[in-house]
């Protein structure tokens, strides 16, 4: 089976530790919302690691995007001008029946087109929408000792609060669908592998195109 | 250890001079500022102590003797008070506690007039003010009762129900009183036995009844020449006040090695309404009967136990020992104030105002608001709490007596009820935190836990004290509107010293023809209507019921660290500390919801819920926006669409997954 190197060394670093602790987050935070039914540690020590590792999340992502524009890979987020609907319609059509019938991927890919064009369009929200809104929010629930005046003059603390929560669910829901994607490789665990090794294993008989023209 | 001798007697003799009083002999005087000994009259505080000290300088700063007096309006024109209230302080401002209204000078019926206001408020009077002056200013031993009807002049018979003339000239009026906290051991119960009597220039004579230098006769008092020297001077143990002097009117104080006896007073006023005591005594020591008594081994205040006084923190706002740090009413620059006074003019003119706080339920003299030293003043608070992880913004959401007074372990009012009457002619009285009747040393005292509601500390920063509520509910009627003398509510409840047979059968539940305490309670309509048709046959004209409730908020009791609430779960859970409610009623009387008093600076945002047994209770708010409690505020639908998305995500890979699997087998298979 032909193989291409997809990920590098820093990428594979980079999204292992912001699996991880999105994952403690998540274990965190909902210890910390619903401490009476989830505890598993202790109140405060969820606390302090949610804090702690929220702050290790900004910096990855922060590093990550420094990476990105560095090399230009930002462009791979960016979905394309012409024909994007299309493509859209292509890829939903292979997760719906494609995929079912063993067909090949409609997008090839390479190191600087990960992306098929759903993934650009979820990733556009996640990376524009809902991670700013949830470190913003984050943030100032934490920094409400330090600056009080901003939850109590401009955001309410229950407003952040609630941002906050449903921002955690739908990360949670992200996190479902994102796993179980990997599983659509060539092999069940062939995208698994390429994020480990940084090598992907490419389909054979691949009538593929180019995702970008 | 021979040489330790004389350290040990240098230390007795510095204990046995540091008990004795360090004020010089004095001669008493009485009003001609001739001596008690050669007059035989009553002292007075103004002649004997105003030898030395600037008296009308004293009298004219204290808001504990003006009581209100200087902050008097017409009725309904005090703005956030009561349609009735006619002033800020407890002169002049109606209390449901204690019922009887002030008659203002344009009401055309008599409650309460002056005379008898002294008669049964003086004893948590001091003197002075409004028992002394007039409203317009004059000295009310000047007055003349007239024949129109003058509240100043004239006083409710209670037999007759009819005005009657007071002679201010027979009666005197009352001095503030400085040996009721300057003296280690007044005699207040002899000074109110004077004022309940009428005989008001005699009160402050016989708060020197322990003293030995005066006695009771059949005549009246009489100075005894054995206290006093050749020269008529005597030697009266005089000194700042202790907490003991100010737990007279305010609180039950105990500072003895005898267990301490809890007896509930109105007088007891910080202990009545709030279930405060400060006492540095193990409240496992006390003679009540606690429940988990033996697991209180904390005292009733960590501050009692430390030795310090009220003053310490409600100090004269012109003590130069007190106020040097604390810039009262002063400018922030420049940031040392070296004009202020030295020792010696402060005790020729020491200022009766004292540094207060700024609490729910007193409201008078608010420009002293906060000038008090706070828990801030002694202690950093964010030197002892590193171990909370978000140290500052508790610190700021809470304020340190939310976790520092946990729990109240004496009985507080919760619900005062004068729309009924006990046999006695008072209100129906509930109590918080006792099982049983409070009047009985034999019934298990409880304790119970404040409810915690938001208010602005001095920095004007919203955060969380605990309060008791008090409720109170009481027949209002006319236009305007003024609660219903008590004169004719026992009109209309009793006839011949029994109740009324009206009242009887209406609220008589058991048929026994007797009413016991728990058939006084206006609970059904029918009750409430009979109620009300004897007061209108009393002639009351569209009596109606009126309830409201008043917030108290709770300082002392503080415990330390070990005692505090400092569970994160105690807060953080769906059983948050936080929205604990408060038992406000055992039962609802005429089904009328109580009102948050006005004038208050707690937020009384919560919401009032009924509960199954017919009572009520206040739930604080969860939803306050600058508010939000990490595992308490938890939103249920923002939850449920959560868990939907989640679902739908895993359903979506479970359909998906599955589908991709069951052809990878028939492919299988075929192959």
């Amino acid at each position: 089976m032909p193989r291409i190197y997809l990920y590098t060394l820093y990428e594979r670093i980079w999204h292992w530790l912001q699996a991880t602790v999105i994952i403690i987050l998540i274990l965190t935070g909902m210890s910390i919302h619903f401490p009476d039914k989830l505890q598993i540690i202790g109140f405060v020590t969820a606390v302090r690691i949610h804090n702690t590792l929220a702050f290790i999340l900004i910096a990855n992502a922060f590093l990550a995007l420094i990476y990105h524009l560095a090399t230009g890979l930002f462009k791979q987020f960016i979905p394309e001008r012409r024909n994007f609907l299309s493509m859209v319609i292509q890829q939903t059509a292979y997760y719906m029946g494609g995929i079912f019938k063993g067909d090949p991927h409609p997008f090839k890919r390479d190191q600087e087109h990960k992306l098929n064009p759903l993934q650009k369009i979820t990733y556009l929200g996640i990376l524009n929408i809902l991670l700013p809104l949830q470190v913003a929010s984050g943030f100032l629930m934490w920094g409400a000792q330090y600056w009080p005046e901003i939850t109590n003059d401009f955001v309410p603390l229950v407003i952040l609060g609630k941002i906050h929560t449903i921002g955690a669910w739908l990360f949670m829901a992200f996190v479902c669908g994102h796993v179980y994607l990997t599983t659509t490789g060539p092999t069940p665990l062939s995208y698994i592998k390429a994020m480990l090794t940084g090598w992907e294993e490419a389909e054979e008989n691949p009538e593929t195109r180019e995702s970008t023209p | 250890m021979i040489r330790l001798w004389p350290l040990t007697f240098v230390f007795i003799a510095a204990t046995a001079l540091s008990q004795q009083s360090e004020h010089p002999a004095l001669m008493l005087l009485d009003k001609n500022e001739e001596n008690v000994l050669t007059s035989g009259g009553p002292v007075s505080l103004y002649a004997t102590c105003g030898q030395c000290h600037d008296t009308d300088y004293i009298t004219h700063n204290s808001y504990h003797v003006s009581a209100g007096l200087d902050e008097m309006a017409p009725p309904g024109h005090l703005s956030g008070e009561r349609a009735w209230d006619i002033s800020s302080g407890p002169f002049g401002r109606w209390d449901p506690l204690t019922y009887r209204l002030l008659t203002a000078k344009s009401e055309a019926e008599l409650d309460l007039g002056t005379a008898d206001w002294i008669r049964l408020f003086g004893s948590r009077h001091v003197g002075g003010g409004p028992a002394e002056i007039s409203r317009e200013g004059k000295p009310l031993e000047e007055l003349q009762a007239g024949d129109d009807l003058d509240p100043e002049t004239h006083v409710l018979n209670p037999n007759t129900g009819l005005p009657e003339k007071w002679d201010w000239q027979g009666s005197g009026s009352v001095e503030m009183n400085c040996f009721l906290c300057h003296l280690p051991n007044p005699d207040n119960s002899e000074r109110i036995r004077e004022l309940k009597a009428g005989r008001f220039r005699w009160a402050a004579t016989a708060t020197l009844a322990r003293t030995g230098l005066v006695k009771r006769s059949e005549s009246g008092w009489e100075w005894d020449r054995e206290g006093f020297d050749e020269d008529g001077v005597c030697e009266l143990p005089i000194r700042d006040p202790k907490s003991g002097n100010c737990g007279i009117c305010h609180a039950l104080v105990h500072y003895g090695q005898e267990p301490l006896d809890y007896k509930h007073d109105l007088d007891m006023r910080a202990t009545e309404t709030e279930g405060q005591v400060y006492s540095p005594q193990r409240i496992s020591g006390s003679n009540m009967n606690l429940a988990g008594k033996d697991t209180l081994s904390c005292p009733w205040d960590i501050h009692a136990e430390r030795l310090y006084q009220c003053t310490n923190c409600h100090y004269s706002v012109n003590n130069p020992a007190f106020s040097a740090d604390k810039q009262v009413n002063k400018p922030g620059y420049p940031s040392f104030d070296s004009s202020r006074e030295n020792t010696g003019d402060y005790l020729e003119r020491p200022s009766h105002n004292f540094a207060k706080g700024s609490s729910a339920s007193i409201l008078l003299a608010d420009s002293l608001d906060g000038s008090m030293r706070l828990c801030e003043s002694c202690h950093d608070a964010e030197k002892t709490h590193t171990w909370h992880p978000n140290m500052k913004r508790h610190l700021r959401a809470l304020a340190c007596e939310a976790c520092h007074i946990p729990r109240i372990h004496a009985p507080a009012r919760s619900q005062v009820d004068w729309t009924v009457l006990t046999p006695e002619g008072q209100a129906r009285i509930e109590y918080r935190g006792v099982k049983g009747s409070v009047d009985e040393t034999s019934s298990l005292v409880t304790g119970w836990q404040p409810v915690l509601l938001a208010r602005e500390k001095a920095d004007r920063w919203l955060s969380l004290y605990p309060h008791n509520i008090i409720s109170s509910w009481y027949w209002v009627a006319g236009d305007p509107e003024r609660p219903v003398r008590l004169q004719e509510l026992k009109l209309a409840f009793f006839l011949e010293g029994a109740y009324h047979p009206d009242i009887v059968s209406a609220l008589d539940e058991n048929g026994d023809r007797v009413l016991s305490r728990s058939e006084l309670a206006l609970d059904t309509p029918e009750k409430t209507e009979a109620v009300k048709k004897r007061l209108e046959a009393v002639g009351i004209h569209a009596p109606r019921i009126k309830g409201e409730m008043q917030p108290y908020s709770i300082h002392h009791n503080v415990v330390s660290f070990p005692w505090a609430t400092r569970r994160c779960k105690d807060c953080h859970s769906r059983e948050s500390r936080i929205s604990q409610p408060l038992r406000l009623a055992a039962y609802v009387p005429g089904g009328v919801v109580p009102e948050t008093i006005v004038r208050t600076n707690a937020r009384m945002n919560g919401e009032l819920r009924k509960t199954p047994d017919g009572g009520l209770e206040y739930r604080p708010a969860s939803g306050d926006p600058q508010v939000y409690i990490l595992g308490h505020d938890r939103s249920v639908w923002l939850d449920g669409i959560g868990l939907l998305a989640i679902l739908g995500a895993l359903a979506g890979v479970v359909v998906h997954g599955g589908l991709r699997l069951y052809i990878y087998r028939q492919r299988k298979k075929v192959k």
